[in-house]
């Protein structure tokens, strides 16, 4: 157990995390040349595909230190991303030191500092490293000074590299040695092992990831999970290399899996414990709070009559992304769907994007929102998770709206800009920190609901990239929200109604009409659109109808394009819902979220 | 404009060669179109019928229609002379309109005048076949009733008539982009299309296809381009000279578009082209496309015999809302078409029912 060393890699998105994984892992001789490809750990197609990470990834290394002993690594890598900082928890609560890597070109970032504060949490040990040290830009004096302020460490605890040189990395292979605990804990002890991840094979059933903190493990063993209560034989134990790994025997510190032929998987809770049924442990280790949806959208078939299949797809895609809720629903335009909450917006992309590829599903999101408190006159409370379900304006009394505590980070001459584009979205700055003499911390109080609506692309265009933000919940608060309805040919269409502050439902209703007035393609007939606050109609446009549609020569040189414009057409409009007799693009419910 | 007579027949000779496809095959029709034919001398276009034909191994008295295309402006006795002795038997003749100031805003070089004497003279000498073309929804003050009544009083047995496109890069396409010129109105697009259906139908011509029309034969009947009906009927064709395309079974080619390059080529007896391998898919979409553009329609058992699959196959969902919707009715023998009034719109009625590729991921 003493040459065990786990840790994760953590740091804000982009900073450098799965590219100096590779190198690791290449270093350690865990992967061959040959199987080696840029940031190998994002194995799903569409983390690839954005460069971004999405699920934290654990691999096992072996390594030689320089005393000549053998070591065991169990590396945990981890997304940068907001929308995915509960899986930046989890991995932390598997082990004892983390690699908190720092881009030097960038400095600090919001979640930098947000995801090292997860790391002190835990007691984690750290061990900063400044990254992309082979770019000309990289100013190792001034983003070592901020590294030395944030975690009060000495400048020469900073180690310099680069994920794409290589340089480096001996270096931090040693630090992980020298620094990082080796794990603690009672080999002979009841068996007591976290479980902090779990996917989904389809031939082999749920497979969870644990940490073993005492006790030890054996291929074979009845295992019970204590906070389902629910048992099961340890059909395959072992250790996550490049592959599974089976093994006879994990104990204390060992990070392994256990594959126990559970199909649903609601049967497994990450952050449960897992013991032996018949000597089990005394405590069950410390849970992770549920993780709560931040937005609200409901998914629809495009063809209504896809919903089992569409149900069946979901409940499938859950099994390897727990964070996604949903329950049934049904719109008076879109027929019947699911209310889906999601973690933010990158996840709700993600989503709708997974289902498209691996499942197939043509899929309509309805506009986004966020969760809202509504009171009615009677004293009733009610959730409201989607804006058609808020009563009456005759019976409500008052509704309260999330508010967040939101961190921006950024360059001092941009200050100003991000400050009228917070105020803009309803926001209250309530702390200012300069970091350093040109990077200040600004903190707002706002609304999560304006954060949907645009605001991270706006805040990178208006700072020119130097601004990051991170947010944590902070509460409800009281606000004069009114329901913004969208109507087609006089027909409201529900999936398109969004709660918005009073003061600005003029303008946005104005601005709605003309984004939808352009996305909307054309029809057989004429399309009147309107905004409405209750009766009060508040903007009106109309799409006038398509007159011609038609190629006017095809002839031999012309029929091959012909062909390919054609092909074109349809695949825009197989992602069009129709509503009544218009068809809406799914673009057209996004419209609300970008609007210039 | 030797050379390039030269490369052409040269073409003609390796494609024969080269390809059991074409050595099999009789030739019907053949139609000088792309560009300018009638620039070239009469002698020199004797020279390529006749060498093209020779090289494929056609004697000219098969051939039931040679069409050429021809600018008002090349109408002269000379020329038809000439053309007639290369065995020219059809003229497609692209008038556009005889209104001045709308010639003028298209970049034309001809005048009114000049297009009726032309089909006036090529019929007196002897073409009894003739065709023209007619652009409807120019933005310019020309009256549409015009120009039809004029076009009807020519001795022509056969109409095309286009709507006016702007594509980007042409001289027309960057003077309306830049706001030289106006861009042209759908409405006024619709109006003079149905217009010109309905003096069509009181006249008894044919609208066969989308852009069309052709006047009643005595005997009964239609006098139909041949040529072109052989590309919606998705028959073989082979082309030449630079931009050409062809079709042959599953392939299609198009030869290189830029004149020096193709002759430089052929110089060397080689080909170049681009090739595309058609899928019972892609077939199946074509078939379906220029069907759908012309009275015969399409003949959803036939497709499935081709192709694979029937349109309620493909695209159920879609196909019961064109019936649904009349925008397809049945017509003779199991077949199905897009009613005249609907043709204006018909691209939308031929998109919906395509077979996309089921496994292409779609795109976000
Ligand atoms: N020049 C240079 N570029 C690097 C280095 N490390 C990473 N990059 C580049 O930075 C980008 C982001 O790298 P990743 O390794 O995906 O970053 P990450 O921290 O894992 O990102 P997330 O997982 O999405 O938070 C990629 O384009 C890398 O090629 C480095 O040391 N030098
Ligand atoms: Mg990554």
């Amino acid at each position: 157990m003493k040459n065990i060393r786990n840790f994760c890699i953590i740091a804000h998105i982009d900073h450098g995390k799965s590219t100096l994984a590779d190198r690791l892992l290449q270093t350690t001789g865990t992967i061959s040349d040959r199987e080696l490809q840029e940031q190998t750990l994002d194995d799903m197609d569409l983390e690839r595909e954005r460069g971004i990470t999405i699920k934290s990834h654990a691999i096992q290394m072996d390594y030689k230190g320089e005393d000549g002993q053998e070591y065991i690594f169990n590396l945990i890598d981890t997304p940068g991303h907001v929308d995915f900082s509960y899986e930046v928890s989890r991995s932390i609560a598997a082990c004892e030191g983390a690699l908190l890597i720092v881009d030097a070109t960038q400095g600090i970032e919001a979640q930098t500092i947000s995801n090292l504060y997860l790391a002190l949490e835990h007691d984690l040990e750290i061990v900063p490293v400044l990254n992309k040290m082979d770019l000309d830009s990289a100013d190792p004096e001034v983003v070592g000074e901020q590294i030395v302020d944030l975690i009060g460490c000495k400048m020469d605890d900073i180690l310099p590299a680069s994920g794409k040189t290589g340089m480096g990395v001996e270096a931090i292979l040693e630090a992980i040695v020298d620094r990082v605990p080796a794990p603690k804990g009672d080999p002979e002890a009841p068996l007591q092992a976290m479980v902090f991840d779990s996917v989904f094979n389809s031939f082999r059933g749920i497979i969870a990831y644990y940490r073993i903190l005492n006790g030890s493990l054996q291929k074979g063993d009845r295992v019970k999970f204590m906070a389902t209560g629910k048992e099961y034989g340890a059909d395959e134990i072992g250790v996550l290399g490049m592959d599974l790994t089976p093994k006879t025997n994990l104990s204390a510190g060992d990070v392994g899996y256990i594959i126990s032929g559970i199909k649903n998987a609601k049967e497994v809770k990450v952050g449960d414990t897992l013991t032996l049924q018949a000597n089990p442990c005394q405590d069950a280790v410390q849970g992770f709070e549920d993780v709560k949806p931040m937005v609200f959208a409901g998914i629809y078939p495009v063809d209504t009559e896809d919903y089992e299949e569409l149900r069946a797809s979901m409940e499938k895609l859950q099994l390897n992304d727990a964070s996604l809720v949903f329950e049934p629903e049904s719109s008076a335009a879109l027929g019947f769907g699911f209310r889906c909450g999601f973690l933010g917006m990158l996840h709700m992309e993600i989503i709708q994007e997974r289902l498209e590829r691996e499942f197939n599903m043509t899929v309509i999101t309805t506009v986004p929102n966020v969760g809202y408190k509504a009171y009615t006159k009677k004293g009733e409370f009610m959730e409201i998770m989607n804006p058609s379900d808020l009563p009456e304006a005759n019976h409500l009394d008052y509704v309260e709206e999330p508010f967040i505590k939101a961190q921006i980070i950024t360059k001092s001459e941009y200050v100003g800009p991000v400050m009228s584009l917070c105020i803009e979205k309803r926001g209250n700055l309530t702390n200012q920190v300069y970091l350093t003499s040109d990077r200040v911390e600004l903190t707002f109080s706002m609304p999560l609901g304006e954060i949907v609506f645009d605001f991270y692309d706006k805040l990178k265009t208006i700072s020119r990239g130097y601004a990051s933000f991170d947010y944590f919940p902070d509460g409800y608060k009281q606000s004069h929200l009114v329901k913004l309805d969208i109507m087609l040919n006089g027909d409201q269409v529900d999936a398109l109604s969004a709660l918005i502050h009073r003061d600005h439902a003029f303008t946005l209703g104005k601005k709605i009409c003309l984004k939808l007035k352009q996305l909307i393609p054309r029809q057989q007939f004429l399309i009147a659109l309107q905004a409405a606050i209750g009766a009060k109609i508040i903007a009106r446009e109309t799409i006038s109808a398509v007159r011609k549609d038609v190629t006017a020569k095809c002839y031999g040189g012309d029929i091959t394009r012909k062909r390919k414009l054609l092909e074109k057409q349809k695949k825009g409009k197989k992602r069009m819902r129709q509503i009544g007799t218009v068809e809406v693009p799914q673009s057209a419910f996004l419209a609300v979220l970008k609007l210039d | 404009m030797e050379p390039m007579v030269e490369a052409i027949v040269e073409e003609a000779r390796i494609r024969a060669d080269s390809s059991a496809a074409w050595g099999q095959k009789t030739f019907q029709t053949l139609y000088l179109g792309g560009g300018t034919p009638s620039l070239l001398e009469g002698r020199q276009l004797k020279t390529l019928v006749d060498g093209v034909l020779d090289a494929l191994n056609v004697g000219s008295s098969a051939l039931q229609e040679v069409t050429l295309e021809a600018n008002p402006e090349d109408i002269v006795p000379e020329k038809v002379g000439a053309w007639l002795e290369a065995g020219i038997t059809r003229l497609s003749i692209g008038v556009q309109s005889f209104h001045n100031d709308t010639l003028h805003w298209m970049n034309r070089a001809h005048d009114g005048e000049q297009a009726k004497n032309g089909i006036r003279l090529a019929h007196e000498m002897g073409i009894r076949h003739i065709t023209m073309d007619l652009i409807y929804g120019v933005p310019t003050d020309r009256l549409w009733e015009e120009d039809m009544a004029q076009a009807l009083d020519l001795p022509i047995e056969h109409l095309s008539a286009y709507s006016l496109t702007v594509e980007p890069n042409t001289v027309l396409g960057t003077r309306v982009s830049k706001g030289h010129a106006t861009k042209p109105c759908d409405e006024r697009t619709v109006l003079e299309y149905q217009a010109l259906c309905e003096r069509m139908l009181t006249l008894g011509w044919d609208h066969y296809e989308t852009s069309n029309w052709a006047s009643p034969l005595p005997t009964g009947g239609h006098h139909h381009a041949m040529h072109n009906s052989a590309y919606w009927a998705g028959l073989p064709y082979l082309g030449l000279g630079p931009g050409a395309h062809g079709h042959h079974d599953e392939i299609r080619y198009a030869n290189v578009s830029n004149n020096p390059r193709y002759l430089q080529a052929l110089g060397k007896g080689l080909l170049l082209q681009e090739e595309e391998v058609l899928t019972p898919r892609d077939r199946y979409n074509e078939s379906l496309m220029t069907g759908l553009r012309t009275a015969r329609g399409i003949h959803p058992e036939s497709l499935r015999t081709n192709w694979g699959k029937s349109p309620a196959e493909v695209d159920g969902m879609a196909w019961k809302k064109a019936l649904e919707q009349g925008a397809l009715i049945p017509s003779e023998e199991g077949r199905y078409r897009i009613p005249e009034p609907l043709w204006i719109t018909g691209d939308q009625v031929s998109a919906s029912l395509f077979w996309l590729d089921e496994n292409a991921t779609s795109c976000p």
